[in-house]
C-alpha cells in the first residue's frame, strides 16, 4: 500500500502546455533515486545550485548556470519512484510550472521520465497520468 | 486570474471549445459569433464569453463591419507559448545530458 503525502496547495492540478523527456540511466533504482533526491547530486545535473529536500510542502531554491533563480515547493514524493514539485522564476511568479520526475525499471537500468507542465490558471481539472499515480492513495478535491 | 500574458494564453487554450474556435479562425476566415456558435452546441452568448477570454489573451481580435462584428485569429501570442515549450525542452535536454554523465560517476 503506497503511503503518499501531498502538500497543501498542490490541489490545483497542472494544466497547460507540457514537455516530456526521458532517459534510461545505467544504474539501479536506488541510485537513480539518490540522483533525484539528494541536493548535492542534483547539483551535478539539475542546476549548479540546488536546495531541495524531498518532503512535500518544503520550499526549494534552484539557480541555473545562466543565473535564472527559481523558487518553489515540493508537492509529492514517493521515495524511490517519483518526485513532483512546482517552481517559478523569482522575478516572474506567474510563470509557474510543475515538474514530475518519475522513475521506472528499464532494460539496462532505470528510466527517468520528466514532465514539465506550465501552470494554467482557470483551466479544467485534468491530472497528468503520472501525477495521478503518485497521488493514488490521497483523495484530492478537484476544482472546476 | 493571472495578469501575466503567457498565463492568459495558456488559460485560454485550456478549454476545448476555445481551442476549436482558434482552429476554426486559424483556417483563414473571419467569423461572427453567430457563425461560430452554429458549429458548437452552444448559444451565441456562450460563444461570446469564450471569445472574450480569447481576446483578453490576445489570441483573437474583432472588427465591426456595419452591424456585424467579425472575429479573427492573432497568432503572435502562440509564438510565445511555443517559445516557452522550446526553451523548457532544451533546458531539460541539457539537464538530462548532465544526468547521464553524473550517473556514470562512481
Amino acid at each position: 500500500m503506497r503511503n503518499h503525502v501531498i502538500a497543501k496547495g498542490a490541489d490545483v492540478p497542472p494544466t497547460g502546455p507540457s514537455i516530456e523527456r526521458e532517459i534510461v540511466l545505467p544504474v539501479p533504482a536506488e541510485e537513480a533515486w539518490e540522483l533525484l533526491s539528494d541536493a548535492e547530486r542534483l547539483e551535478e545535473w539539475l542546476a549548479p545550485e540546488v536546495d531541495l529536500v524531498p518532503e512535500p510542502g518544503t520550499p526549494l531554491h534552484v539557480r541555473d548556470d545562466d543565473g535564472t533563480e527559481r523558487i518553489g515547493v515540493v508537492d509529492a514524493v514517493e521515495p524511490g519512484e517519483c518526485l513532483v514539485f512546482r517552481w517559478w522564476p523569482v522575478d516572474d511568479p506567474d510563470r509557474e510550472s510543475t515538474v514530475e520526475l518519475v522513475l521506472e525499471p528499464a532494460v539496462g537500468g532505470t528510466r527517468l521520465v520528466v514532465v514539465e507542465t506550465m501552470r494554467s490558471f482557470g483551466g479544467p481539472t485534468a491530472w497528468g497520468v503520472r501525477l495521478q499515480a503518485c497521488a493514488a492513495a490521497t483523495r484530492l478535491p478537484t476544482r472546476a | 486570474m493571472t495578469q501575466e500574458p503567457l498565463g492568459r494564453v495558456f488559460a485560454a487554450l485550456a478549454d476545448p471549445t476555445r481551442r476549436a474556435v482558434v482552429l476554426e479562425l486559424g483556417a483563414g476566415a473571419t467569423a461572427t459569433a453567430t457563425e461560430l456558435a452554429r458549429r458548437h452546441p452552444m448559444s451565441r452568448q456562450a460563444i461570446a464569453k469564450h471569445l472574450a477570454v480569447l481576446e483578453d489573451a490576445g489570441l483573437v481580435t474583432h472588427a465591426r463591419h456595419g452591424r456585424e462584428t467579425r472575429y479573427a485569429l492573432d497568432v503572435a501570442p502562440l509564438g510565445e507559448a511555443a517559445g516557452w515549450l522550446a526553451t523548457a525542452g532544451a533546458a531539460w535536454d541539457d539537464r538530462l545530458a548532465r544526468l547521464a554523465r553524473a550517473a556514470r560517476r562512481p
